[in-house]
């Protein structure tokens, strides 16, 4: 097992008193898996993956739990260990490619920097892995590329250049938080098929943050669904996405338009995701819930296991989607 | 729809922007945006434009609306020539024209109250006085599903789907016959994406409305268009109605969109059709055929400046190839 978080639960101190954005987490991730982490806005599914790299603002912080990577629990490290971490072993690709590259250099200079900063390689030797890496991420005509600055480049090139520094390491876990809702849905299967084949060629696991069930379907091995800082169902996709146990998972799937449903009203659920200072203690969902009973709001639901997946709800439907 | 009244008629409506390059800015390059399109919109229908990023479907909303004068052409709205009027005369048609744009956060004056931000265009455009207003804020605000008594708060007290809910009360507030929906649900979460796209199609009978709904994916205009044209690179390569475009698409480019979009069940996995390259810069589109820098297909037509040809009933495809196939076919 290369990655196992364990009841995290991470807080921010705000003006109207403290916040759980992450709720007790817990998921693990194989050597070479896909682990889909999806959920709407403010369920917790990029302050997960932050607490994990150790990248919280100043005001949150991982209040309990442990982040078990390759059996030592990162949440104990120095900043110092942690930055040794990161980048060698850990890597992280962002939703937008034009803010989380330096406008000021060309993108060569990006890439050799982080070679350089993380191995022992000399310059020229660092120059030829640079260019290797941009002709594994599928970057035409590297050698004039690399002289480019990312305003330059159109926003899937620049997606490509942040793998290509990703990888830079060899990393044995790569966090990609929403890689693709900012581009083109042909650029989106582009990006997708090189996450899928970087997995097939390096054997490195993913984490998989998105909104979008389907880039899950896609591209992930598990899926794990967040609502109000909880995961709420996980399991294998073709499981959850065929046959989904949890009412939320259930009406999150019902309310994509598909393209071989022909009705044409599209099915909603009701109500709005509660701010993260009101969340119940109960189960979240319920007050959206049409299966909800009185029941449901005397407690937190258990993590039920059954034998395809684990269930956070007390009723469980079963239903094929 | 027996009847085929047209209601928006674009002719060979063209937007070039001028790009300044080079030392001392004197390489003038046009970036043409809108190339050449033209288009009928019926009237209670709803047309959805679709294409990527850079394709020009904003350009050409923006020049429907009256926020960009067009270079060249002409846009026919109920048999008025719109491009050709002069700013003044133009206003009067800006009531029947509305739009609801893509964010919902910058797109509502924080400063101004929900009930001032929907009585704007009503007092600008003189169609209600006095008492009226008020009644009329707290009819709309009902329609589109938020309590009246919310009127005296700020945009910043909602969330995002009430918000776009707020844009689409202000856009209705002048009774216009048209509304332009710029990706006007690609910033919210798929729960509340659901909800404002029953909304839009519940509206649009309650208010005899004709939307022109654009969008880059095509799975989200599925639900709520009648007619779909497909844009590339600035100009449109093929029209049809729904059905004809997700069960028979003609044109390559149609094909790998519709093949991008990802399907639910892991099981059904397909073949996709991953085109190579990106959208190729509109300051210099290649001649001949715009999309055979990146067709899949190998076909004798590169060369050939492709245009809309009919093909069967209701359906327009720029691809000679492709109309070639669709004869032999039948």
């Amino acid at each position: 097992m290369l990655l196992d978080v364990q009841h995290l639960t991470t807080e921010f101190r705000t003006r109207r008193g403290t916040v759980k954005a992450v709720r007790d987490v817990s998921f693990s991730l194989e050597k070479g898996e896909i682990l889909a982490l999806v959920g709407e806005s403010g369920s917790g599914k990029s302050v997960t993956s932050l607490s994990i790299m150790g990248l919280l603002s100043s005001n949150g912080r991982v209040s309990s739990g442990k982040v078990m990577f390759n059996g030592e629990d990162l949440l104990t490290k120095s900043e110092h260990v942690l930055r040794k971490i990161r980048g060698n072993h850990i890597s992280m690709i962002f939703q937008e490619p034009m803010t989380s590259l330096n406008p000021i250099f060309t993108v060569g200079d990006q890439i050799l920097e982080s070679i350089r900063l993380h191995t022992k390689l000399t310059k020229k030797e660092a120059q030829e892995k640079m260019l290797h890496l941009l002709d594994l991420v599928g970057i035409p005509n590297p050698v004039k590329r690399v002289k480019d600055y990312p305003h330059q480049l159109s926003g899937g090139m620049r997606q490509r250049v942040m793998i290509a520094i990703a990888m830079a390491c060899e990393p044995q876990l790569l966090i990609a938080d929403e890689p693709t809702t900012a581009l083109d849905v042909t650029i989106q299967a582009q990006i997708l098929d090189l996450i899928y084949r970087m997995r097939e060629q390096f054997n490195i696991s993913v984490l998989l943050i998105t909104h979008d069930l389907g880039v899950v379907a896609e591209a992930a091995d598990r899926v794990a669904v967040m609502y109000c800082g909880r995961i709420v169902e996980e399991g294998k996709t073709s499981d959850i996405l065929t046959r989904p146990c949890h009412p939320y998972t259930l009406g999150l799937l019902r309310s994509i338009p598909r393209l071989d449903d022909h009705t044409d009203r599209l099915y909603m659920i009701p109500g709005m995701v509660p701010p993260p200072e009101e969340v119940p203690e109960y189960c979240a969902f319920a007050d959206r819930c049409e299966h909800a009973t009185d029941k449901c709001r005397e407690g937190l639901p258990p993590f039920i296991t059954l034998k395809d997946r684990s269930v956070r709800c007390i009723n469980i439907i079963a239903e094929d989607a | 729809m027996s009847e085929r009244e047209v209601l928006l008629e674009l002719k060979d409506l063209c937007k070039y922007f001028p790009v300044r390059s080079g030392l001392f800015k004197q390489h003038l390059n046009l970036l043409k945006a809108v190339d050449d399109v033209s288009l009928q919109i019926y009237r209670g229908e709803a047309f959805g434009l679709v294409g990527e990023s850079g394709c020009g479907k904003t350009t050409l909303g923006k020049m429907i609306a009256g926020l960009y004068h067009p270079t060249r052409g002409s846009i026919f709205f109920q048999g008025t020539d719109l491009a050709a009027l002069k700013d003044n005369q133009r206003r009067h048609f800006c009531r029947d024209i509305q739009m609801i744009f893509q964010d919902p956060y910058s797109s509502l004056n924080p400063r101004m109250t929900i009930e001032e931000i929907i009585s704007e265009p009503m007092i600008v455009n003189k169609t209600h006085k006095g008492a009226e207003i008020g009644k009329r804020v707290d009819h709309l605000l009902n329609c589109v599903g938020l309590a009246s008594a919310y009127k005296n708060r700020y945009p910043h007290e909602f969330s995002g789907g009430q918000r776009q809910r707020i844009g689409i009360a202000r856009a209705l507030a002048v009774n216009p016959k048209l509304i332009i929906c710029d990706e006007a649900v690609s910033a919210l979460d798929v729960s509340i994406q659901a909800q404002i796209l029953n909304l839009l199609s519940d509206l649009k009978d309650e208010f005899k409305l004709t939307y022109l709904f654009i969008a880059h994916g095509l799975a989200a205009v599925k639900h709520i268009s009648d007619r779909i044209g497909v844009m590339y690179l600035g100009s449109i390569v093929e029209v049809a109605p729904k059905a004809a475009i997700y069960d028979a698409p003609l044109h390559p480019y149609t094909r790998a969109l519709i093949s991008a979009i990802p399907i639910m069940d892991p099981h059904k996995r397909k073949q996709r059709i991953l085109l190579q390259g990106d959208l190729p810069s509109p300051i210099d589109p290649p001649s001949g055929c715009r999309f055979a820098g990146r067709c899949f297909e190998r076909c004798p037509y590169a060369e050939q400046a492709q245009v809309l040809h009919p093909c069967g009933s209701n359906h327009l495809v720029a691809c000679s190839a492709a109309l070639e196939r669709a004869h032999s076919a039948a």
